[in-house]
């Protein structure tokens, strides 16, 4: 007899089929599981699941070199967009001329902050409007308007850029496909099922130490299910090795995302782990971007086909010997990117890669490199958990600094000016967050012309493990 | 374009509009048209364009004075003494923007108001491909887009658009900013 679905689950997986539930009672009843504090889903609906398979076939086939100019199929994608978005309307008129596209202002973090409804096409449905959560480690915190369906995409992307890696594998309801793990002082812990993946479990938890039965909770919950790869950070996976979760379970493979992974925290998780690093370079903004390549880990290839990667230089004119990496094109249907500046930097490189992929790669890929706090007893602070805090303040850019004492200042770009009241909250909770072993010192001078002002700063003068690790 | 006449006395021509053009139920716009387009070099309007003049003013008395308006300033001798401006006058009087110019200015105004005189003007001698007396193409562009009455409430209608449409969605990603999202394996 088929089981009941609770409505919990069938709102949020409404693809959900009665007998996955075997896999939601394992991820969610084991006697090792965390304290789940959320709940969430794939939200994708019978359309979205065939779009999304579409998608997947397509990132296999059509995979030719990427041209180093805009294809003609980027050209009318920009100019079907133009009579939905006001952004597009007011600013790529110039595509209609040769070269038209390189006269095309770009878009900004600051835009996505400031002007997002004249991005947004104004007469697209918000019905099926979701908002995913940053980590906000860029200092410029942006709440991107995404679509079931677009994150649905992720899924054939993580795996195509796992299968690269030699991971390929079959999905069901009798396997869990990842746990994605945490390290920081709060954050939503879930399970759930993914309908892309026939029902394969997925569990997202934080590895804080407060979240769990036991000290040894995390390693038997993550031995058990086996999941086919971990995904999440590197310092999560760093946190991970300390707590031996891969004793006894090999996963096939990470996905480290979110921050810069050194080449000796690389090899030292490869070496722990025993199985491939994917490091995977994707923006909440534009979704997956680049994996790292089989052959040359500190190369990236390019992974979507739909998306048009330009490098400017410092002029901010085009330039191929490398420089700030923009974006143009995506499939998220609320955010199209027109010629967005990403705030990171590489270099193209259009050349055969050994690997077989033929699509182009970023070298010298410079993203956001981790950046750790302490307290005065040198407990380390997470800046994700620094991010958090600020999600609840109107506040369009901040910078988090520790000097040498040890005192911290955070200076802020706010969207309206802080109440005293506001400020004291925030300075409390920051100190608390240290164990208020240090002062926080809040001040209101970060002007949003300091684009490339660093979001955190740590000036201690750190011989950790962790900072050898993180830094190098 | 062509160097033409001077603004300053078009302005002054469009001023002294008699009151009888406007608002005068009795005076036949056809006829109005058709003797202007006559005395311009061209022909009388034929029985059956008569008849369309007369449905296209039907119900809309503000655009059919303002096409009178513009029959008198047109009636000018400058205009009339070239001979060849019938057809490019014909093209303007039925000119689908002075029916959007009519849906929002009150016709009187580009008799009694100085700006929107200017603007009616200028429009009228960019309908001819003419430009003012000493200036250039690019000035009589420019200085038309600033008068532009049809494109200033373009602007104000998408404004007022933009601010509704930004409400709207700043309600909704702070609504669904409290939901949960859509689960996804990686995290950036």
């Amino acid at each position: 007899m088929d089981e009941i679905i609770p409505d919990e689950i069938r709102t949020r997986v409404p693809l959900f089929r009665s007998e996955w539930m075997s896999m939601i009672r394992k991820l969610r009843e084991h006697a090792h599981a965390p304290r789940w504090n959320a709940l969430c889903g794939d939200r994708l609906q019978a359309p979205d699941l065939a779009y999304i398979r579409a998608y997947g076939e397509k990132l296999t086939k059509d995979r030719g070199p990427h041209n180093t100019f805009p294809s003609a199929s980027l050209l009318q994608w920009i100019k079907d967009m133009t009579p939905h978005s006001w952004w597009f309307a007011d600013y790529a008129g110039c595509i209609h001329q040769p070269g038209g596209f390189d006269q095309i202002p770009f878009m900004t973090r600051f835009d996505l902050q400031t002007k997002l409804e004249q991005i947004v096409p104004h007469d697209a449905s918000l019905a099926g409007l979701v908002i995913n959560p940053t980590s906000g480690t860029t200092g410029q915190p942006i709440l991107c308007p995404n679509h079931p369906r677009a994150i649905g995409c992720y899924d054939p992307l993580i795996q195509y850029a796992l299968a690269r890696h030699g991971v390929k594998e079959n999905y069901d309801f009798h396997k869990v496909a990842a746990v994605q793990l945490c390290c920081q002082q709060q954050t939503i812990v879930y399970n759930t099922v993914h309908s892309v993946l026939d029902g394969a479990g997925f569990a997202k938890i934080n590895l804080a130490l407060t979240e769990w039965k036991s000290a040894e909770s995390p390693a038997l919950y993550i031995e058990d299910l086996a999941p086919v790869f971990l995904s999440g950070d590197p310092y999560a996976f760093f946190t991970g090795m300390q707590l031996q979760i891969a004793r006894k379970y090999k996963p096939r493979a990470l996905l480290s995302t979110a921050l810069n992974l050194t080449p000796t925290l690389r090899a030292v998780l490869e070496n722990h782990y025993q199985c491939p690093v994917v490091d995977f370079y994707s923006l909440n903004e534009t979704g997956p971007i680049a994996y790292s390549c089989p052959a040359e880990p500190g190369s990236f290839h390019i992974l979507p086909a739909d998306i048009y990667l330009e490098t400017i230089g410092s002029s901010s004119s085009p330039c191929s010997t490398g420089g700030e990496l923009v974006i143009t094109g995506g499939r998220n249907p609320y955010l199209p990117l027109l010629r967005y500046r990403t705030g990171d930097s590489g270099v193209p490189d259009y050349t055969p890669c050994v690997c077989g992929d033929p699509h182009p790669r970023i070298k010298s890929l410079a993203t956001r490199k981790a950046v750790f706090f302490y307290t005065k007893e040198r407990e380390l602070v997470n800046p994700i958990d620094i991010s958090r805090i600020l999600k609840d303040y109107p506040v369009i850019m901040h910078q988090f600094i520790q000097e040498k004492n040890y005192r911290c200042t955070l200076r802020l770009c706010p969207h309206r000016p802080f109440t005293a009241a506001e400020s004291a909250e925030l300075v409390s909770k920051l100190e608390t967050l240290f164990k208020h072993t240090i002062s926080v010192q809040l001040t209101f001078d970060l002007s949003p012309l300091e684009k490339k002002s660093i979001p955190y700063l740590c000036e201690l003068e750190d011989q950790s493990i962790a900072y050898e690790y993180f830094q190098h | 374009m062509k160097a033409t006449i001077s603004l300053s006395t078009l302005m002054q021509r469009a001023a002294e509009t008699p009151r009888y053009m406007t608002s005068n139920n009795k005076l036949n716009p056809a006829a109005v048209i058709s003797d202007l387009l006559f005395d311009a070099g061209g022909d009388f309007l034929k029985a059956e364009e008569e008849k369309k003049v007369k449905a296209q003013f039907a119900g809309n008395a503000n655009y059919r004075d303002l096409i009178l308006i513009i029959c008198y300033l047109l009636h000018d001798s400058w205009f009339l003494e070239k001979k060849n401006l019938a057809p490019a006058m014909a093209v303007l009087l039925f000119d689908e923007k002075f029916k959007q110019l009519a849906g929002i200015v009150k016709a009187r105004q580009f008799i009694t108001d100085g700006e929107r005189r200017e603007e009616l003007v200028r429009l009228v001698l960019s309908c001819l491909s003419l430009v003012p007396e000493g200036e250039s193409e690019i000035k009589a562009k420019d200085r038309l887009t600033t008068l532009d009455s049809v494109e200033r409430v373009r602007l104000i209608e998408k404004t007022r658009k933009a601010q509704e449409r930004a409400k709207q969605l700043r309600e909704e990603m702070a609504r669904r900013e409290a939901e949960e999202a859509a689960s996804k394996m990686s995290r950036e």
